[in-house]
Formats: structure tokens, sequence, C-alpha cells
């Protein structure tokens, strides 16, 4: 487009920019792959199992005749190395198609990002357009337009070169997947392939330092390959999945291999002939995945996403059938805030759905209240009082062993970040007493310790100081009305076996006050030092109850709100919150301030 | 006498045997559940290739399971079948000697 200015020689050349071709189309979405590769390395452990057993156990068949014992080993040894190779075939296709998952997610994204890179190029073109419908006679204007049509044909050059360079890695991506699946699709391709291929999981194993250092376990796994870490995650996901100091992400990977093969294994057997460790081990796995759909089924504030969990310990044959799970919403291995919520009383694994939803409770609260990035973590990972062995609760035994499980789980966190991050340890009911002795007798590195509905913060606890955090970072959280709150009271007769007594029969009481029951002082109390916040509630009882004892957690509750502020290091909110601390005068019994105030209902979920 | 078969090892080793079976079934129905949904249109095809070709090789494994099994339990029968004639522990034997699973 030339112009010719009247009574001047000066030609301008007006060149359009040109119409950016669309972005093809594609559809895609990494998660469902991601998902379908998940699959792959639950199949791919069944298998490396069934090879474990042919070379193991199935070796002893019982035959002593000699003709028909090695008639039996001649047939089953070629179904033992091909198991073998049908383990590592299919974990070499699960880990490509997950790869393949993530780099679709990421080209995903810049397909978006270059449709509306499309969008706007058309746009602004046309905007081009309409300043030639007249073509501008002054100079200066038809200069300008000029050079803006040669800026925006760079512009539309660069988003072409962008899109055939996207298409490119589409294409690159596509035919890496498609080798790796055409090149394992018969026993065949599989056996000439893998068979007599040594799986790099079991050198990976031998190196694997023994007891229980986290941080030898970390440096460890840094020294992996990344083969080595993705075999053994495959092949070995109870060890990777549970040992303390190994990334989040990683014992999270493991851990959904073990849950899902536990729950297809067992899923597949009648339930009328499992035998009891069947039974028990099936009954913890559908429990787990309970606690899994439970918290899939909230959003995260922050990204208006459905929750995925974080399995940071899955062994549901731990305790005596009992079982360990601990989940965790968010991030354990980024979040700048990290919190671990240690349940007490008929804490086991099928209590795991309704952990599960306290911590998701509480990062929602989190997150409302404006606190930066948040991981909250539910961890079963102590033998707590329950069922047979409920009586426990009016003795420290089980808090004592739990503390030392608690502290390890603590110091794997600190061991698994190189970074500086906020970590608190909140204890719920005799979780308190928990949490109580994992300070008091191992001083693991925590920021904040949180006591709930406390029983008594253990006998190490004389007062919050020898919590190991500063008398400052002690925080109690008691409902006035809560029963359970009253335990670690003083008096002639220990609460805590009264408690036991209601709990479970005056029998089981007496036998626990003989027993010298009583779980440390109450922290709630003025003579222990804490920071008491704020925890009634608006539903209260008017006497002493169980009820007000499980609403710690529940949404729109002082309480919830108070955690939230405390786990996000927003200590100033929560001074607006603080409590009166119980006294206990000589010449009375306790009394508690807070019982005379009437309790408020923060919004913590922002819904009506 | 002496038996030329350790029965109650080979009924805990046969029983082994079965709840593989069982295991790798459970492996082919989560094949079942798995798709080629979220690949790509150029992949999908390849996919379901896979998917029904691994369903096949873990069945096929899963049946070798069961049939080694079967044979393990049929070959311990035998040969206390050829005992019983002399001895009465093998006659036991081979009424313990079922499949459960």
């Amino acid at each position: 487009m030339d112009r010719n200015l009247e009574g001047d020689t000066v030609t301008v050349t007006i060149t359009l920019p040109p119409k950016p071709s669309p972005v093809p189309k594609f559809h895609a979405n990494g998660d469902q792959v991601i998902a379908t590769g998940n699959t792959f390395r639950t199949v791919s452990s069944i298998l490396d199992d069934h090879g474990s057993f042919i070379g193991g156990e199935a070796k002893n068949s019982g035959l002593i005749d000699g003709e028909a014992a090695s008639a039996y080993d001649d047939s089953t040894k070629p179904l033992g190395r091909h198991a073998d190779a049908m383990s590592l075939a299919l974990r070499d296709v699960a880990n490509r198609v997950i790869a393949h998952g993530e780099d679709l997610n990421r080209l995903i994204m810049r397909h978006e990002t270059l449709k509306g890179d499309h969008e706007e190029l058309v746009r602004d073109i046309d905007r081009l357009i309409a300043r030639t419908k007249p073509l501008p006679t002054d100079q200066a204007e038809l200069e300008a337009l000029a050079a803006d049509c040669e800026r925006w044909t760079g512009y539309v050059n660069g988003y072409e070169a962008e899109v055939r360079r996207w298409v490119s890695e589409v294409e690159e991506c596509e035919r890496e997947i498609l080798a790796a699946l055409r090149g394992a699709l018969t026993d065949q391709q599989v056996d000439r392939k893998y068979s007599g291929v040594s799986d790099p999981a079991d050198a990976a194993r031998e190196s694997m330092p023994s007891g229980k250092d986290p941080k030898a376990a970390k440096s460890w796994w840094d020294g992996l390959s990344p083969e080595e870490q993705q075999a053994m995650i495959a092949a070995y996901p109870e060890i990777v999945g549970n040992t303390d100091g190994l990334p989040a992400s990683v014992r999270s990977d493991a851990n959904t291999i073990a849950l899902d093969r536990d729950l297809a294994e067992l899923g597949a057997i009648p339930a009328d002939q499992r035998t009891e460790d069947e039974k028990t081990r099936f009954k913890n796995a559908s429990a787990a995945d309970e606690a899994r759909r439970e918290i899939a089924k909230s959003k995260d504030p922050s990204t208006n996403l459905p929750y995925v969990a974080q399995i940071y310990a899955y062994d549901p044959m731990a305790f005596g059938g009992d079982g360990a799970i601990a989940m965790a919403v968010g991030d354990l291995d980024t979040a700048r805030n990290v919190s671990v919520s240690v349940p007490g009383l008929t804490s086991s694994a099928t209590s795991a759905a309704g952990n599960a939803q306290d911590v998701v409770n509480l990062h929602q609260a989190a997150s409302y209240s404006g606190g930066s990035s948040t991981a909250s973590m539910f961890w079963i990972g102590y033998d707590a009082p329950n069922g047979s062995d409920s009586g426990g609760v009016a003795g420290e035994g089980m808090a004592k062993a739990g503390g030392e499980r608690l502290a390890d789980t603590l110091d794997g966190l600190n061991a698994m970040r190189s970074d500086d991050f906020h970590l608190t340890a909140i204890g719920h009911s005799y979780g308190s007493t928990t949490v109580g002795h994992a300070m008091t007798d191992h001083n693991p590195e925590v920021d904040d310790v949180v006591l709930i509905g406390s029983p008594g913060a253990g006998d190490g606890a004389e007062t919050a100081e020898n919590l190991g955090v500063g008398k400052d970072h002690v925080f109690v959280g008691t409902n006035s009305k809560d029963a359970v709150g009253k335990f670690g009271e003083s008096g002639w007769v220990s609460p805590a076996a009264v408690g036991s007594g209601i709990l479970f029969g005056p029998g089981t009481g007496v036998i626990a006050q003989l027993a010298g029951a009583g779980l440390g002082n109450n922290p709630a109390e003025d003579d222990f030092g804490a920071i008491r916040f704020q925890a009634e509630s608006t539903s209260r009882g008017s006497i002493p109850n169980f009820d007000d004892h499980v609403k710690y957690y529940d949404h729109d509750t002082e309480s919830l709100q108070n955690m939230a502020y405390i786990v996000t290091e927003q200590y100033d909110e929560l001074n607006d919150h603080r409590a009166a601390q119980v006294h206990d005068p000589w010449y009375r019994g306790p009394v508690d301030p807070e019982a005379a105030r009437t309790p408020t209902s923060p919004d913590t979920d922002h819904k009506p | 006498m002496t038996l030329h078969v350790n029965a109650q090892q080979t009924k805990v080793t046969a029983e082994g045997w079965d709840t593989e079976r069982l295991h790798l079934d459970g492996a082919v129905k989560d094949l079942e559940g798995a798709s080629a949904d979220g690949f790509s249109e150029n992949v999908s095809g390849a996919v379901d290739q896979f998917l029904e070709s691994w369903k096949g090789i873990v069945k096929r494994t899963s049946q070798s399971a069961e049939s080694t099994a079967d044979g393990l339990r049929s070959t311990a029968i035998d040969i206390l079948e050829a005992d019983s004639k002399t001895d009465g522990l093998a006659r036991q034997w081979i009424g313990i000697l079922r499949e459960i699973r």
C-alpha cells in the first residue's frame, strides 16, 4: 500500500502484517495420561512380586521325587525369568508414559498461550487494517502506521516460529512414546529386551544405608541415578514410601504404588477366601483409599483445583494391624509452612478419612487467612490407644513410644528439606501427649507446638519451656467444656482414670487409677506458661462432655482459625484471640475463665 | 515308609501359586480400567493396542500360575496315590491337597 503525499515527493510504503495461522487443534490431558502410567507402575509392581515369588517361596515345591521335582523346576524357571522381564518392560513404559503426561501438560499450557497469542495478534492486525481505511493524510501518522505494521510483522513471524517449534516438540514427544509402546507389545519383544537383565533397583537397595538416620537416607537417595530412583520406587515401594529423609513426592509415588497394588491384589481375592492378614491389609488399604478420595473431594482455595493427597506414609500392617498412614494436602517438599497433625485416642488406619478432613479444613483456613504456601499432614504413625488397647489412654507408655516415632518423622521432614521452612507440630487429645514426649524426649527441630484438647503434655513437660521451642511458641487450645481437656488437672483421683472409666467402663478406670494414670500437666493452666488461644465452640455443651473434644478442626470455629494463624506464622493476628488461662487456686477446683466468654464463629471456609 | 512328597509344603506352595493367580487377575482388572483417554489422537490407537496386548500377556501369566498350582497338586496327588497303596498317611494327604482358591 503506497501513498504519494500531495506536493511532496516522499513515498511511504505500508505493508500490512500477514494474518497469523491458527494454532493446530490439539486435544490431550496430561493428568489422565499420568494416571494410566501409574496403573502400569502398579501392574509392574505386581509382576515384580510375582517374579520374587517364583524365585523364592515357589522354589520349595515339596516334591521330593527327583524326576517330578526337576520337571517342576524346569517349568517354573522360565516363568520367573519372564515375570521379571515383564516387570522391567512395563516399568520402563510406565515411566515413559508418566514423563509423556508431564510433557503433555507443559505442551498444553503452551498451546493455550499460543491460542491467546493468536487471538491477540488477529485483534491487533484488525486494528492496523482499520487505520488504513481511509489512509491517513498526515506523513507522521503514515510513518507511524508503517512502523507499527513492520513491528507486528515481526510479532507474527515470531509467533509462527513458536508454533512450528511447538508442533515439532509435539511430534517428537509422540514419536518417543509410540516407540516405547511399540517396543514392548509382545511377549517376544519383552523377553528379547529384558530377559536376564538385572534390575537396577537391586544394586540401589544394596547400597542403602542401614539404620534410620534421615540425613544418610537423603544423601543415599541423592546419589542414585534417576533410573535407579525410579527402579527403587517401583520395586521397593514399601521401603521408599516409609523412609524418613526421602522427598515427600518420591514417598508419595511409592506409597501410591503400594496402596494401588494392595487394592488390586486383595480386591481380586473373594472376601470369604481372604486370610486374617489379607483382611487386615485390605481393610487398611481401603481406609487409605477412602482418605485419599476424601481429600480429592475438596478444593484448594489458592488454585480452585481439587486437592491431590501426598501419601507420606503407608504401612497397613504396622502396629499389629492397626496400620500407619500419613497424608498431606499441599506440597511437603516445597511449602513455606508445614504442619503435622497427630491424632489421639481411637486413631488407627481406619480413622484416616476423618483425619484427612481435618487437615483439609486446616489447609483451607490457612489459605483463606492469607498465609503463604502451606502443607498440612495428618500423621497416624504411632500405636495410639484404640480397640483392645484403649486402656493405654490412661498411661503415657504409648505416647512415649509414639513420641519417638514422631520425632523421627519430624527429623525426616527437616532432613529432606534444604531450605528454611516453618514447621508446626499439632497434637490433639492423646496426640498432644505424644507431641509432648517427642519434644521433651527427643528434641526435634520444630518452630511451633500446638496442643489441643490436651489431657496432659506428658511427664517430661513440667512447663511450656520444657518443650524446647520457647514458651512463646507453645500454643494451647482447650474448649472449656471439653472433658478430656480436664484430664491434666490435679486432684486425689486422676482425671485420666475417671475419663478411662467413663469411656471404657468403671473397671478400666479403677485399673488406670491403680496403675498411676495421668498424662502430665494441663497445658492450659497458668502454671504451665504456654499461650492459650480461644477455642470455644458456639455449639458447646453446658457441662464438660466429649462432643466438645472433637470440634477443634471444624470449620468456622475459633480453634481452627487460630491454628491457621499459628501454622502460617501470623502471630499478630493470634494476639487478638488469646484466651485467659485456667487457674487452680488452693481453696477450690480449677477455674476456666473461658467458660464465661461468649464463643464466636469466624468464617474459615468462606461459605455462607 | 518315607513319602515321596512333603505334602504340607506342596499344599502351601500350590496355595501360593493360587494367590499369585488372583493377584495377577487383579492386575488384569487394573489394566481393564485403564484407557487411552488423555493421549493425543496420534497416540491413542497405539495405547489401545498396548493395553489390549498387555491384558493378554498378564492374563496368560495368571493362567500359568493357575496351571502350575493345579499341576503341582496333581503331581503330588499322583505320587501320594502311588504311596497310598502302602501308606495310610498318604491317603489322608490326598484329601487335604485340594484347591481352596
